[in-house]
């Protein structure tokens, strides 16, 4: 296995081929938005059919059955927006380094994978603690930059 | 991070590999295809494969399974089993026109080699699309 990356030397060989390695990118996107879709759907507090997401897009359950079939590849940036705003979540787009991409696609939705919708108290809760984190994390180094200088400064005691 | 499981294909008593062929012989958008869905597959517990990739077969195809994706502007469905813990092995490479399976005796195909298969482990070689 390359170093930092989850796949196979062998298996990353495969992809050496343009026109493989680009089908092999679409394909997985195209895997990973069907599958996200269908997970979030199903996701146990909300347990929404292909109709109830199609009514909060506007669209027919067809357009929705299509949506969650991987060999279906004309999805448009638009509609990952609508799918995204039906469910009250954010999305986000990125062309990534191939390492980060490798590493990306090792985390496979499942019906394990669970978002949750936007909730500003719960956010704020969040915030609260990353901030608290942070601040934890900032005296911690202020400390250990202290008791290091005073480390330093008896061994320069010492030494002179 | 390794891969959750290893896949296998079918090999005929007299070294015939046609699941290879079929893959070989097509085109490099399938190629492409083909080791996408098997590199999801690889990555997920038995029970999340029925999904967006993968589908269990039933009555003459009971106890099978189908990879399903669509190149060459064909719906292509690489049959096989479960032939392991963590184990599965492709027997015989479909295809799917009008919800049948092309050619129409593809359950029989499979079942015969799964027999095979199950009462010798010889008769398969690790697929060639190394995962991990």
């Amino acid at each position: 296995m390359p170093y930092g990356l989850p796949w196979s030397e062998e298996f990353v060989r495969d992809l050496s081929d343009k026109e493989i390695r680009d089908e092999f990118v679409a394909d997985q996107i195209r895997l990973r938005i069907a599958a996200l879709i269908r997970a979030l759907r199903e996701q146990p507090d909300r347990d929404w059919s292909q109709s109830k997401l199609g009514q909060k897009m506007g669209k027919p359950q067809s357009v929705i059955s299509r949506l969650e079939d991987p060999d279906y590849g004309k999805l448009s940036l638009q509609t990952l927006l609508e799918v995204a705003a039906a469910f009250d979540l954010p999305l986000w787009v990125d062309i990534p380094e191939w390492s980060d991409w490798f590493r990306l696609i090792k985390d496979v939705p499942s019906s394990k994978t669970t978002r949750t919708s936007f909730d500003a108290e719960l956010l704020s809760k969040k915030l609260d603690a990353a901030r608290e984190v942070t601040s934890l994390d900032d005296f911690r180094y202020r400390r250990d930059r202290e008791e290091k200088s005073k480390i330093d400064s008896r061994i320069e005691l010492v030494a002179s | 991070m390794t891969a959750r499981w290893a896949f296998r294909y079918y090999v005929a008593p007299n070294g015939e590999r046609d699941v290879r062929d079929s893959f070989e012989r097509g085109s490099k958008k399938l190629k492409g295809a083909f080791q996408s869905r098997v590199a999801w597959l690889a990555q997920l517990e038995f029970r999340e494969w029925q999904g967006v990739a993968y589908k269990a077969l039933h009555r003459e195809c009971a106890g099978l399974g189908e990879i399903r994706f669509k190149a060459d502007g064909v719906q292509q469905r690489p049959v096989g089993f479960r032939s392991g813990e963590a184990e599965f092995t492709i027997l015989f490479w479909a295809r799917e026109k009008g919800d049948k399976f092309v050619p129409r005796d593809t359950c029989a195909i499979a079942q015969a080699r799964k027999r095979e298969v199950e009462s010798d482990r010889g008769r398969t070689d690790a697929l060639w699309i190394a995962l991990e």
